[in-house]
């Protein structure tokens, strides 16, 4: 239980955001958008109940639970589609080698070059806002991590003799890939999914703050928070929740890749 | 004279360096260079040399994991159900997928075969049981077996599809001396069984010696010297070769002293 303390707060953490997020699918206190401006900014556990109330009288719990989905699903589709791409480009250039490695590599290095909130600014200027370009801008930009962590764990396993064996059985490229490359690299891609999920849940709540990510009213904790801006002083609480909200989710998503990694690697040890 | 299973004709591999200068071809490194020989059915042909000197290059181009620069590799006639080569690798750890139970990685050379899977696995018992093996052993993980068990299996594994060529990468190298002795056994006795022609690349004279029909040292890539084992090991003409024995015999002195 201590060796793997960090894995277990990371799944507590990460699990009770998912759960929430799932439970506001079949359950909310309250509708979240329903404005009742009588009973405006209520603090939590006053008078109005559960976590208060923001500005246009809206339940803050349920806008709480229904921004967790939000920002789930948006992050969760940003690191499918980057996971996607970037392990069949990483693996390419990994079978290939030649051009193909370098042109994966140098688009790599290009992609990496712009900060994902700038070019999200920049695609939501063109395409317009919402979380189909929030998934694309985050996911566009999980693409090069992929591909190199996927590249660099799979030449590691190309060198080993049994790739030499399975190679004299007559299996292609892709079927080498299949059979023994992607088993022996997915628990390193099951880490760095996980960090990417953080990093994903950290910058879809930016680019809502900036009003270019899930498109309004629909909750959403980056928004929730750039709203509170106006009341900080009278209802400093209405940052405090989804600031709160988004620290505990990241934070949960990065201990448990942090966990992962030490649980599947323990020759890394604990630091 | 049989026909011969193998035909290696003034093959290299060259080896592309940075370039040097702005103009003009890159300079290359040669790791084979010009080596022939050929190999009869069921002979063994043991490729000696210091570390460094192509013996593992000119193994993979055989083994065609690797593509000459220069020359040709002929292979004769082939029977139905066979296939050319199969290798065992020197190190015992490496050569299996550590997450792939024996039973999958041995049954992996038979991916294009068109035996049925109920052959397949008998072909699978009967070549653990050549081997010294229980047939239960299938089930297991390579880390539950010793080096000198996976070279057992590494070599169950490279019989499987009916190679006419076995290629043996240093197989005893990396074993304690007891085990390799066993493994060099096993192998000589397989090798009459199967009707194997054997290349054997290997820097212990003992093996060759046990093993061999003829040899072939190599120095920097190159063929130094060709023949019969049993007259290379009495009367080594090249330097290259003398300087090799000497080495081997002194190893024991060097131990003692040491």
């Amino acid at each position: 239980m201590r060796r793997h303390l960090s894995l277990w707060i990371g799944l507590a953490l990460a699990g009770s955001t998912m759960l929430l997020a799932l439970l506001s699918r079949l359950w909310l206190p309250a509708d979240p958008l329903r404005m009742r401006i009588p009973q405006r900014l209520q603090p939590p556990f006053g008078s109005a109940g559960s976590l208060g109330t923001d500005a246009m009288g809206r339940d803050l719990a349920a806008q709480l639970m229904v921004g967790a989905w939000n920002s789930l699903s948006v992050a969760l589709a940003a690191v499918a589609v980057g996971l996607t791409l970037g392990v069949a480009l990483g693996l390419l250039a990994a079978l290939k080698r030649g051009w193909v490695e370098a042109l994966v590599l140098r688009l790599s290095d290009l992609l990496f070059a712009f900060p994902a909130i700038l070019s999200a600014i920049v695609l939501a200027a063109l395409i317009g806002g919402g979380a189909g370009t929030a998934v694309l801008a985050i996911g566009l930009f999980n693409v090069p991590v992929f591909a190199r962590v996927t590249r660099a764990a799979s030449l590691a396993v190309l060198t080993q003799d049994y790739i030499r064996a399975a190679r004299l059985s007559g299996k292609g490229r892709f079927r080498l890939a299949w059979d023994h490359v992607l088993p022996m690299i997915a628990g390193g891609l099951i880490v760095q999914a996980t960090i990417q999920l953080a990093l994903a849940i950290l910058t879809e709540a930016g680019l809502s703050f900036l009003g270019v990510g899930i498109a309004p009213p629909n909750p959403s904790w980056g928004r929730m928070l750039a709203d509170a801006q106006t009341y900080l002083t009278r209802a400093p609480y209405l940052a405090v929740l989804p600031g709160t909200a988004i620290a505990l989710s990241v934070l949960g998503f990065n201990l448990l890749g942090d966990g992962l990694r030490d649980w599947l690697d323990p020759k890394a040890g604990p630091r | 004279m049989s026909v011969p299973v193998l035909d290696v004709r003034g093959v290299s591999r060259l080896y592309p360096l940075p370039q040097r200068t702005l103009f003009g071809a890159p300079p290359s490194f040669a790791a084979v260079s010009d080596i022939s020989f050929t190999l009869a059915d069921g002979e063994c042909l043991a490729i000696v040399g210091e570390s460094g000197c192509g013996k593992s290059t000119l193994a993979r181009l055989i083994a065609g994991l690797d593509q000459p620069s220069a020359g040709s590799i002929l292979w004769g006639p082939m029977p139905p159900d066979t296939v050319r080569v199969q290798m065992v690798f020197q190190d015992p750890y490496g050569s299996f997928n550590p997450r792939r139970k024996i039973g999958w990685s041995l049954l992996e050379p038979l991916h294009h075969s068109p035996l049925s899977p109920a052959a397949r696995l008998a072909r699978l018992a009967e070549l653990l049981s050549e081997v010294g093996l229980p047939a239960d052993v299938a089930e297991r993980y390579p880390h539950q077996f010793s080096g000198g068990q996976r070279q057992r299996l590494a070599l169950a594994r490279a019989l499987m599809p009916r190679p006419r060529l076995l290629i043996a990468d240093e197989p005893t190298s990396a074993l304690d001396l007891s085990v390799q002795a066993q493994i060099l056994a096993l192998l000589g006795e397989l090798r009459t069984r199967h009707k194997l022609a054997l290349l054997l690349i290997s820097h212990n004279l003992a093996a060759v010696r046990a093993v061999a029909d003829r040899m072939m040292v190599m120095a920097e890539g190159k063929s130094v010297e060709q023949g019969l084992s049993r007259d290379i090991l009495k009367h080594p003409q090249h330097f290259i070769t003398q300087k090799l024995f000497e080495a081997e015999l002194a190893l024991p002195d060097l131990i003692l002293f040491s």
